[in-house]
């Protein structure tokens, strides 16, 4: 291989697969590398995964001759970093050295054989689905955050994304609230769901707010991935049966409450200071008003009041607070809906407006 | 390499043709046997057969089998203690196992687990792949390797299909070296006596290093039978600490050296007491061995490879100081020369 590459693309190209090269060291030292292959003429893909993710762009290049090569990601990335702004000439050399020209300075790097770098899925020809980089981002946005931090509960690590009925949908949960939303019209339809793991998410997340457009979804036995202009992220699938999560989701409370969105989350920023461990607080609803509680704890009480809608018998529900403010953080209509049945059914919150958009919250004993 | 390579395996290999023939795969097995007899060599075939792309797997050219070969297959995942230690905790198996088999294949038709000297595996971690045993998917398989089948808890053994590999005489083990290393094993029936007979480790060694490491084990076997002195401890220390800088790399190097000695007071014993019923492994040094022999009785021998055995558990499995392992060791093993003679 020899090729030419401008110093920002190359210095671009190597930033953005940063995110997914091992940095420890571990069974297989090759994901340390990125493999980079000559594209045709005018064109060097470049390729690294840490085997949960994989990422490829197409960047421009001048190609003398083909070939590919893999060497250390961060050492390239830390070269060329530090070189000025001209042509940067890569060299392929005997014994897998390869050699990086910039002007006046010059480097060699060890190599890896190309054949041993892990394959990553090809889109192909396939059949994608396209879907506004900017609504899939705020979707991603408005659900992950639900996801388990328990490591161990596989399931849980990841966005359950499905489509059904030209629906795209995206579900979080970890057993004590859940997060769903959807958006029909978007010609998103691949049957079926899959587990995304929250790394994955990360590194999405981050590609999606640079893409401009949209992006496209390819589906396949193993992996799903999105194809954002050059760039493609990979993200290997969590082989296990999500939740059922439509049972959790109640149907029948017959309590809907609205409240200021804005009001309730400093309301309850303040009250929920003085809770125990648990960051339980208290709702209670009276006729006309909500009241906000925390006692029991060993640094005080307090409690808050607030005009409400609400109109039938007292009803009592303790939350943890941090849940509902993790949400109420996320919405960003003025208002909210609470549904409640009882005090010791799970409570719905959305957007009192507009459709698409539920979290499911678990009950505490009050 | 293929399935002829087995020398001596027969029953095992044709259970393993027979599942694949069928389709019939487990999601679990456990290869048991003697160390050295082909059953990390049985994994690495049966791993290619599973994931090769070619018309008679395995094929032994096509792009998996080739990176099975070369160790970098990202779906055959090779879990052993880590490098100077003894055992295989609940960390390392969440990471390395349980973590991975809840996700599809990379790039091949299955993730394939390959855990060596399972014996290993801590209670815990076994308690936390019990689950994965349990609830497999369908693209997983796990081969537990073990020399030590009663070391393993029995919840476990009973999920997995069990298969035995027997030892090889050193008939077989010639075969199994002159069909593996072809005319690159120079002195075959020297190379089974540096290795103790454990193919594994005659095939993963380059001749020199391990007549080299005999050398020294001899060496110090003979400094512990001369008048007391400390050459031999210093010798000693001096050897382990020149194999590596990494305190992981100068225990593994400990480890091999005890293990080197074990093997030599074993011969010892046997030409001393049971020449004729057993067979030594230093067949080159027969002379040299009988001579030492001569210093030591039988019960001091036996004591003498207790106080070895001890060592490599304290190095290998306890947190100690490998250095002051030996020189414990120096002074345990002195006691026992002339012991009961
Ligand atoms: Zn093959």
């Amino acid at each position: 291989m020899d090729i030419v590459i401008q110093r920002n693309t190359l210095h671009r190209a190597l930033q953005s697969v940063q995110g997914v090269v091992e940095s420890r060291s571990s069974a297989m030292p090759i994901l340390q590398n990125v493999l980079i292959s000559a594209e045709g003429k005018n064109q060097v893909r470049l390729l690294a995964t840490n085997l949960d993710i994989g990422l490829q762009g197409l960047f421009e290049a001048k190609v003398k001759e083909g070939g590919s090569v893999t060497l250390n990601a961060r050492k390239m990335f830390d070269v060329v970093r530090e070189l000025p702004d001209a042509d940067v000439n890569l060299i392929e050399e005997d014994g897998q050295w390869i050699r990086m020209e910039c002007g006046q300075s010059s480097f060699r790097f060890p190599g890896l054989p190309p054949s041993d770098f892990p394959s990553i899925p090809d889109t192909g020809k396939e059949k994608s689905q396209s879907v506004p980089s900017k609504v899939l981002a705020e979707m991603i946005r408005k659900t992950m955050f639900a996801i388990s931090q328990d490591e161990t509960r596989y399931t849980y690590n990841g966005v359950y994304m499905e489509s059904e009925d030209e629906t795209l949908r995206l579900v979080a949960t970890d057993g004590h609230r859940l997060a769903m939303v959807e958006r029909s019209g978007l010609g998103a339809d691949f049957n079926g769901g899959v587990i995304i793991h929250k790394k994955a998410l990360g590194e999405l997340v981050k590609l999606l707010s640079e893409s401009a457009d949209s992006v496209e979804i390819f589906m396949q036995k193993n992996h799903v991935i999105f194809r954002m202009g050059a760039i493609e992220l990979s993200a290997r699938l969590i082989d296990g049966d999500f939740p059922k999560y439509k049972q959790v989701i109640p149907q029948d409370n017959q309590h809907h409450i609205l409240a200021d969105r804005d009001g309730l989350m400093r309301a309850l920023r303040r009250v929920s200071l003085l809770s125990n461990e648990t960051r339980m607080v208290k709702f209670v609803f009276q006729k006309g008003q909500l009241t906000l509680m925390t006692n029991g704890s060993d640094v005080g009480e307090a409690h808050e009041v607030m005009e409400s809608n609400y109109s039938g018998d007292e009803l009592i529900i303790g939350f943890n607070s941090r849940y509902c403010l993790d949400v109420l953080n996320i919405i960003e209509e003025p208002d909210i809906c609470f549904a409640l049945k009882d005090s010791l059914s799970p409570g719905v919150i959305s957007p009192s407006e507009g459709e698409g958009y539920i979290y499911v919250i678990m009950p505490m004993r009050v | 390499m293929d399935w002829e390579f087995l020398k001596g395996q027969d029953a095992a290999v044709a259970s393993l043709r027979r599942d694949l023939a069928s389709d019939r795969v487990a999601n679990a097995y456990i290869f048991h046997g003697p160390e050295g007899v082909g059953k990390s060599t049985a994994a690495l075939i049966f791993a290619k057969a599973l994931q090769c792309g070619g018309e008679a797997p395995p094929c032994g050219e096509c792009p998996a089998c080739l990176k099975i070969d070369r160790g970098v297959h990202p779906d055959v995942i090779h879990v052993s203690p880590p490098e100077g230690r003894k055992s295989i905790g609940v960390e390392h198996i969440r990471e390395a196992v349980i973590g991975r088999a809840v996700q599809r294949p990379q790039e091949g038709n299955r993730q394939i687990f390959v855990i060596d000297e399972a014996h290993a595996v801590t209670i815990g971690a076994f308690n936390a792949l019990l689950k994965t045993l349990e609830e497999p998917s369908y693209d997983t398989v796990i081969i537990l390797i073990t020399q030590n089948l009663h070391a393993l808890p029995p919840t476990v053994v009973s999920r997995c299909r069990r298969l035995l590999f027997r030892s090889l005489n050193r008939d077989e083990q010639r075969a199994v070296l002159a069909a593996s290393l072809g005319g690159a094993g120079g002195d075959l029936d020297q190379l089974i006596s540096l290795s103790l007979g454990r193919l594994g480790t005659a095939l993963g060694n380059d001749p020199e290093v391990l007549a080299g490491r005999r050398e020294a084990a001899l060496g110090f076997l003979e400094g512990l039978a001369a008048p007391p002195g400390k050459a031999d401890i210093i010798d000693l220390l001096s050897l382990a600490a020149s194999q590596g800088s990494g305190s992981g790399a100068v225990r593994a190097e400990v480890l091999r050296f005890l293990e080197m000695l074990l093997g030599l007071l074993r011969d010892i014993l046997v030409l001393k007491v049971a020449a004729g019923d057993l067979e030594p492994w230093n067949t080159d040094l027969d002379e040299v061995l009988r001579e030492l022999g001569r210093r030591w009785g039988a019960p001091g021998l036996i004591q003498a490879m207790d106080r070895v055995e001890t060592a490599v558990r304290d190095v290998g499995e306890i947190n100690t100081n490998p250095s002051l392992t030996l020189e414990s060791l120096v002074i345990g093993l002195r006691g026992t020369v002339g012991a009961g003679s």
